[in-house]
C-alpha cells in the first residue's frame, strides 16, 4: 500500500504523527491478535450456523418439491432439484468438518475454501422459495473473504505489520457493505430526490408508511407503524444520521477508534430495521460483534504482550501541541498538533477520540486549531 | 503462499468482491437477474418504495358447505416462517400473472401453495388487496380487494 494511500485511509498526516518502531509493533500487534480472536470467534460461529441452517433444512424438506425454484445460479446449476438429505448432510459434515480444520490450522487454504464453498451451497439450496434474503451474507462474505487471510497468532518482524494490513482490509472490506449502504442513501438524499417525483426518505410519513405496509404485508397489529407516525419528525433525522454514520464504515478497521462508532450503528440499524420493517438480520448482528469488536482493549493477554508505555507528555496548545508516548523500549512516539490532541484522548479511551477519526474531522479541526488565539503565559 | 502474497490475494479478492457488487447493480439495470450471487449491491432500502398505494395477495378459503369465505392471515406454519410464507406467496402470485397466457405451470403453483396452506378447504381465491400505507400509519384501516384467481377442486 502506498504510504498517501495508508495515511489517507488512516486519517493520518506522516509529518505530524512520528511512530516509533515499538509504537508500530505494539499497533500492528494489537489488529493482529484482534483479527485473531475475531477469526476463531466466527469459527465457532460457523457451527452454531450449521446447527441452524439443520433447523432451517427440516423446515424446508416439508415443502411441496413443486414449489422448489432456484433463484441462484449458484443453486440452477448445483441443485436443479431440491437437494437430497444424504447430499445435504454430506455438504454440512464437510463444512463442519472443514470448519475444525480451520480451528486448528487457521491459515489451511483448502479448508478455507471448502468452509466458504459448503457455505454458499448450503445457502443456495434455501434460496429458493420466493426472495434471496441477505440475512446470511455478512457470514458468507466472511468466510469468502478469509481463504488467503493471514491469520493467526502474530508472526515475526516484518509479518506483523503484512498481517495487520490484511485484517485490516478483510474487516475494511467487510465493512464495504454498509458503507456502499450509506452511500446509496447520499445518492438518494440529493441525485434521486431531484430527479424523480414521490416521497423520499427525508419526508416525516415515508418511514411510519412504510412500517405500516411492512405490518400490513405480514398481517401484525397496526399499533407500533401508528406509534411511529405521532413521533414521525423523528426519522428524517435518523436517517442523515444514519447515512452519515454508515458511509465511513469500511475506513473503521483502518482508523480503530472508530469501530466503537460503528459497530454499534450496525448493531442498531440491524435491530431498528428487525423493528420497522421485520428484516431479521439477527444472525448478521452477532456475525458483526464477533468479527468488529476490538479484542485488543479488554482481553488481558493482549495488553501484556504489548510493550508498555514509560511516560506520556503532553505540551503546548492549538497547532503548535505535542504529544510525546515513551515506551520501556526508550522509542517514542511524537504527534503534533491536532494529532497530539487525538491521541492523547485515544491513550485515555478510545470512545473520547472515536469522532475524531472521522472523515473530515482533522480538517475541521486543525483550521479551528489554527485560528485558535495563542494562550497569554502564566 | 508466503504472508505478503497472501495479503495481496486478500485484497484482489476484496477489491474483486466490490467491483462484482457494482456491476451485479449494472447488470440489474441492464434487465438482468435481480443480483450476481454472492456479490449483492447494498441498495437495501434506500428508496420508500411503496408508500403512496402497494398490493399484496391472500388466500380465501371455504369449505365445501360453507357460504363465506375465510380471509386466511399471512401465519407460520409447519413449513414456512411468516415472512417466507409472504415471500413464496407473492412470488408465485407475481409469476402466475405475469404468465397472462397460461403457458407454464405458475397458476398449478399457486394452487399447490394454496392447498399446502389450507388443506381442508374445498375452494381456494388468490385475492389482491390494495393497500394505502401513509393512510394505515394515520390509522385509516381500509382496503380494496380484487379477485386474481380462483381454484376449486
Amino acid at each position: 500500500m502506498t504510504p498517501r494511500l495508508s495515511s489517507t485511509l488512516r486519517g493520518s498526516d506522516p509529518e505530524r504523527e512520528h511512530l516509533s518502531e515499538t509504537g508500530r509493533a505494539n499497533e500492528a500487534l494489537r489488529v493482529v491478535w484482534a483479527g485473531y480472536y475475531a477469526d476463531r470467534g466466527l469459527l465457532v460461529l460457523s457451527f452454531v450456523w450449521i446447527a441452524g441452517r439443520w433447523f432451517k433444512r427440516q423446515m424446508i424438506a416439508e415443502r411441496p418439491e413443486a414449489l422448489y425454484e432456484p433463484l441462484t445460479w449458484l443453486g440452477a446449476v448445483a441443485f436443479p432439484e431440491p437437494i437430497s438429505g444424504a447430499a445435504w448432510y454430506g455438504i454440512a459434515a464437510s463444512m463442519a468438518g472443514a470448519v475444525g480444520l480451520c480451528l486448528w490450522r487457521p491459515r489451511l487454504i483448502v479448508a478455507r475454501v471448502a468452509v466458504a464453498v459448503c457455505a454458499l451451497l448450503l445457502m443456495a439450496t434455501e434460496f429458493a422459495y420466493g426472495k434471496i434474503e441477505h440475512v446470511n451474507h455478512l457470514f458468507l462474505l466472511a468466510h469468502v473473504y478469509a481463504v488467503f487471510l493471514p491469520v493467526g497468532r502474530p508472526g515475526n518482524g516484518e509479518s506483523i505489520g503484512l498481517q495487520a494490513e490484511a485484517t485490516r482490509w478483510y474487516q475494511g472490506g467487510l465493512l464495504f457493505l454498509y458503507t456502499m449502504a450509506g452511500l446509496w442513501k447520499f445518492v438518494d438524499m440529493t441525485l434521486r430526490a431531484a430527479l424523480k417525483p414521490g416521497m423520499t426518505w427525508l419526508h416525516p410519513e415515508a418511514t411510519p408508511a412504510l412500517v405500516a405496509l411492512s405490518y400490513r404485508v405480514h398481517d401484525f397489529s397496526l399499533a407500533v407503524p401508528q406509534a411511529f407516525y405521532e413521533v414521525r419528525w423523528l426519522f428524517p433525522v435518523g436517517y442523515v444520521v444514519l447515512a452519515f454514520l454508515l458511509a465511513p464504515a469500511a475506513l473503521a478497521p483502518f482508523r480503530r477508534p472508530l469501530l466503537l462508532l460503528i459497530l454499534p450503528t450496525v448493531v442498531l440499524f440491524h435491530l431498528a430495521n428487525a423493528l420497522t420493517f421485520y428484516a431479521l438480520f439477527l444472525s448478521t448482528i452477532a456475525v458483526a460483534v464477533v468479527l468488529f469488536t476490538p479484542y485488543d482493549l479488554f482481553v488481558p493477554a493482549v495488553r501484556r504482550s504489548l510493550t508498555p508505555v514509560e511516560h506520556a507528555h503532553f505540551e503546548g496548545t492549538g497547532a503548535e501541541a505535542r504529544y510525546r508516548r515513551r515506551y520501556m523500549t526508550r522509542d517514542v512516539d511524537v504527534f503534533e498538533g491536532f494529532y497530539a490532541y487525538r491521541a492523547r484522548l485515544e491513550d485515555r479511551m478510545w470512545i473520547l477520540a472515536a469522532p475524531f477519526y472521522y472523515p473530515g474531522a482533522v480538517w475541521l479541526a486543525e483550521r479551528l486549531l489554527r485560528t485558535k488565539p495563542p494562550q497569554p503565559s502564566t | 503462499m508466503t504472508t505478503p502474497q497472501r495479503l495481496t490475494a486478500t485484497k484482489a479478492l476484496i477489491l474483486a468482491g466490490i467491483l462484482l457488487s457494482y456491476g451485479s447493480y449494472g447488470v440489474y439495470k441492464l434487465g438482468g437477474p435481480i443480483e450476481l450471487y454472492p456479490f449483492f449491491y447494498w441498495r437495501l432500502y434506500s428508496a420508500p418504495v411503496g408508500a403512496d398505494v402497494s398490493v399484496t395477495h391472500r388466500i380465501y378459503a371455504r369449505g365445501a358447505s360453507d357460504a363465506a369465505w375465510q380471509r386466511l392471515p399471512v401465519r407460520p406454519t409447519r413449513s414456512y416462517p411468516r415472512k417466507e410464507y409472504a415471500w413464496q406467496l407473492e412470488s408465485l402470485v407475481g409469476k402466475a400473472l405475469r404468465d397472462s397466457l397460461d403457458r407454464t405451470d405458475a397458476r398449478e403453483r399457486v394452487a399447490l401453495f394454496a392447498r399446502e396452506v389450507a388443506p381442508d378447504a374445498a375452494e381456494h381465491r388468490i385475492v389482491a388487496e390494495i393497500i394505502y400505507p401513509q393512510a394505515l400509519a394515520k390509522g385509516i384501516i381500509h382496503y380494496d380487494t380484487t379477485t386474481v384467481f380462483h381454484f376449486a377442486r
